[in-house]
């Protein structure tokens, strides 16, 4: 299928299945639709990219470890609720943009990738009693990126990912609010004529996870834990009885949000990868934190820090081929400040830097910039 | 129980000594503990809903009465207003006669809608006293486990309808107060006896009223400013959320919800969760706010005028 195809069937697949859902919906004296948000977001951005290294989708390899580049973007996003009566709320969400760089830097030319992105999220949520309640969450994603360039400007491939959830959540003693949730999901990867191994990074899974949350003193403090098993289809082990990768990934962790004159959350997290191919297998602990607070002149402040420390259990001379887990590996900060600027429109300033994996492991690159955002919100 | 090889230890004719008596103090006992007559407590429910019912049209009726005088008034309110803007003293007295008229006649009316809420908030009760006794007997009955699998359905049934009822009345009762608590004192009436000194009276109680709602704004306004920063700083929180992760998932944040407020999850699902305020949305918090923070002020101002009124009968000025 043509690239642009694609995007227009994911985004037209969304907004159909958006609209068909309101438009079926029944519209009874006690129930109620609501838009809780609805931002449209536009934006520049001025960053720079080093680390020449390996990347799987990328087919050539330049020579140059510093890039620079700038980006425009245009964003939607949106969040829906449908209440009814008697049978829960229905939430959706859409989120999808388009990004279009123009970088610099390169020897062999300049390139102009486009990334579109779009995320359609629907949950059903409904109470059981007065202490308990269930979602089922269903998400599709999709990504697809022209004119991809070489390292050090790493871009993810294109994908399609879905994923499907069931969680319940309920009162327990002393006032602990305890939760078990059930993940599947699929990623497949898009690949270019020239690339065709781009679909090993193609993964499925299912996620455990079961959580209990406190609260106290205005703080909420949630102990998680879980398993993932994964399954990469096109990655062969090369053992016959065994023939395909397989992962287990355990993770433990703590999040802690506190909400008052600022709006803080804390969270420390451990994973452990196991796997029946050697190669991926890495233990990693990564203390992330968020805050928003407000300054004078109607200012507000947002910073986002994550600090990971990683480290493989075995030295290969093979690539590692870690689809979808950079966010597992990545030290980043970030720092905004956000102003309105008339009615329904605000405008944030932010610098950033992250230090993350590329899909091949223990590959590091890093991305630093600035970046004007306006958001929109338009009152219906 | 599970049968073990070679049958259970002393076996009689198949059935142990132990199950024969626990049958029979099952048989005796559980009888007992479903309710004897439960079409008895069916009558007092049937009765309490009835008398609900019956309160609820009168108050309907009446506080539609009381909304139609209450309409009138206002209306006259605003001919006196526009009078005094065009500095008009012969249409201002001509308005204010006509308002003295018709928030007399507001008073009597709010005079009885405010019973005919009390007598509907007596029988929300009486109801919701039986229902509650409903529940109870029925939680009892299911809890004896004696009961086929088409009666336990039933009752499971009664009670879900009966949990159903139960949230209806008690929006209903709370409701009462939202729909006349916000009005002036309007139980002060003209009455023909009344003294110059007994109508400055009733002028000061109406002037405490507006400084009573004047507090209620400046309360208001504080919630409003509180809602307000908290607002912008959860926008600005989800904005740099899914800012960074739209386009970049080497920021995405996995597992334990970093990113995700914790009391967005329970937030406007109506029904099972406790409900009240705190679980609606800040936005719709905020709206609301400002809805009761536009009423107080109305009703301030309304106030404020009703006391001239009677200030004005005490001067002998209104007649």
């Amino acid at each position: 299928m043509r690239p642009a195809t694609r995007r227009r069937r994911c985004t037209g697949l969304a907004l159909l299945a958006g609209a068909g859902l309101l438009l079926g919906l029944p519209s009874g004296a006690e129930s109620q639709l609501t838009l809780r948000d609805f931002v449209i977001t536009a934006g520049a951005s001025a960053e720079g990219y080093q680390g020449n290294l390996p990347a799987v989708s990328v087919p050539v390899m330049d020579s140059t470890d510093v890039v620079s580049a700038l980006a425009g973007e245009f964003a939607v996003r949106s969040d829906l609720l449908y209440r009814t009566q008697d049978r829960g709320v229905l939430q959706l969400t859409f989120d999808g943009g388009v990004r279009q760089f123009a970088a610099r830097g390169f020897e062999l030319r300049d390139y102009a990738p486009r990334e579109w992105v779009g995320t359609l999220d629907l949950g059903w949520i409904r109470p059981i009693g007065t202490t308990a309640g269930i979602m089922v969450r269903g998400r599709l994603r999709g990504r697809d990126l022209q004119d991809r360039p070489p390292m050090p400007l790493f871009l993810q491939p294109g994908y399609r990912r879905g994923e499907a959830q069931v969680m319940v959540d309920w009162d327990g003693p002393r006032g602990v609010l305890y939760d078990l949730g059930v993940t599947a999901l699929r990623s497949d990867f898009l690949a270019p004529a020239f690339a065709p191994q781009v679909r090993l990074l193609d993964r499925d899974g299912v996620l455990a996870e079961a959580g209990a949350t406190l609260e106290g003193g205005g703080s909420t403090l949630r102990l998680f834990g879980g398993m993932e098993w994964s399954r990469y289809p096109r990655q062969e082990t090369f053992a016959p009885e065994d023939p395909f990768r397989r992962d287990r990934t355990y993770h433990a962790g703590a999040v802690w949000t506190r909400q008052g004159s600022y709006l803080v959350q804390v969270a420390a997290e451990g994973r452990a990868n196991r796997s029946n191919s050697q190669r991926p297998e890495y233990d990693a602990v990564t203390v992330r934190g968020l805050l928003t607070t407000s300054l004078p002149q109607q200012l507000s402040l947002s910073v986002y820090g994550a600090v990971t420390a990683k480290q493989y259990l075995h030295a290969t001379e093979f690539a590692r081929l870690l689809p979808g887990e950079e966010a597992n590996s990545a030290s980043l900060a970030y720092v905004a400040l956000t102003r309105p600027l008339a009615a329904n429109l605000d405008g944030t300033f932010r610098v950033g830097w992250t230090r993350a994996e590329t899909e091949i492991g223990d590959a590091y690159f890093q991305r630093f910039g600035g970046t004007f955002l306006l958001h929109y919100r338009p009152r219906f | 129980m599970n049968a073990r090889a070679g049958g259970w230890r002393g076996t009689g004719k198949g059935i142990p000594t132990g199950v024969r008596v626990l049958v029979w103090l099952l048989v005796l006992f559980v009888p007992l503990a479903i309710p004897a007559h439960p079409a008895r407590a069916q009558l007092p429910l049937a009765e309490a809903e009835a008398r609900f019912e019956a309160a609820r049209a009168e108050y309907d009726r009446n506080l539609s009465l009381f909304q139609q005088a209450f309409f009138r008034s206002e209306r006259a309110l605003e001919e006196v207003r526009a009078a005094l803007q065009a500095r008009d003293s012969g249409r201002e007295e001509q308005a204010r006669a006509a308002y003295h008229a018709r928030a007399v006649e507001a008073m009597e009316a709010e005079a009885v809608v405010r019973r005919s809420g009390d007598a509907l908030q007596g029988a929300s009760r009486g109801l919701l006293a039986a229902l509650e006794r409903r529940e109870e007997e029925i939680l009892l009955a299911l809890g004896t486990g004696i009961l086929s699998p088409t009666a336990r359905a039933g009752m499971e049934e009664e009670w879900r309808a009966v949990r159903q009822r139960t949230l209806e009345v008690d929006r209903v009762s709370g409701g009462i107060e939202e729909a006349i608590d916000l009005r002036p004192v309007l139980q002060l009436s003209v009455d023909p006896r009344d003294t110059p000194a007994d109508l400055r009276g009733k002028a000061g109680v109406l002037e405490d009223q507006a400084n009573a709602y004047e507090a209620i704004v400046g309360q208001l306004d504080e919630l409003i400013a509180s809602l307000e920063r908290r607002i912008q700083q959860e926008q600005a929180f989800q904005d740099q959320v899914t800012d960074l992760q739209r386009f970049d998932p080497d920021v995405l944040i996995p597992g334990g919800r970093l990113g995700r407020l914790p009391t967005a999850a329970r937030e406007g699902i109506p029904g099972g969760f406790d409900g009240g305020l705190a679980q609606l949305p800040p936005a719709e918090q905020l709206e609301l706010f400002r809805g009761v923070r536009a009423q107080a002020i109305e009703f301030r101002d309304l106030s404020l005028e009703q006391a001239r009124v009677f200030r004005d009968l005490a001067e002998g000025v209104v007649r």
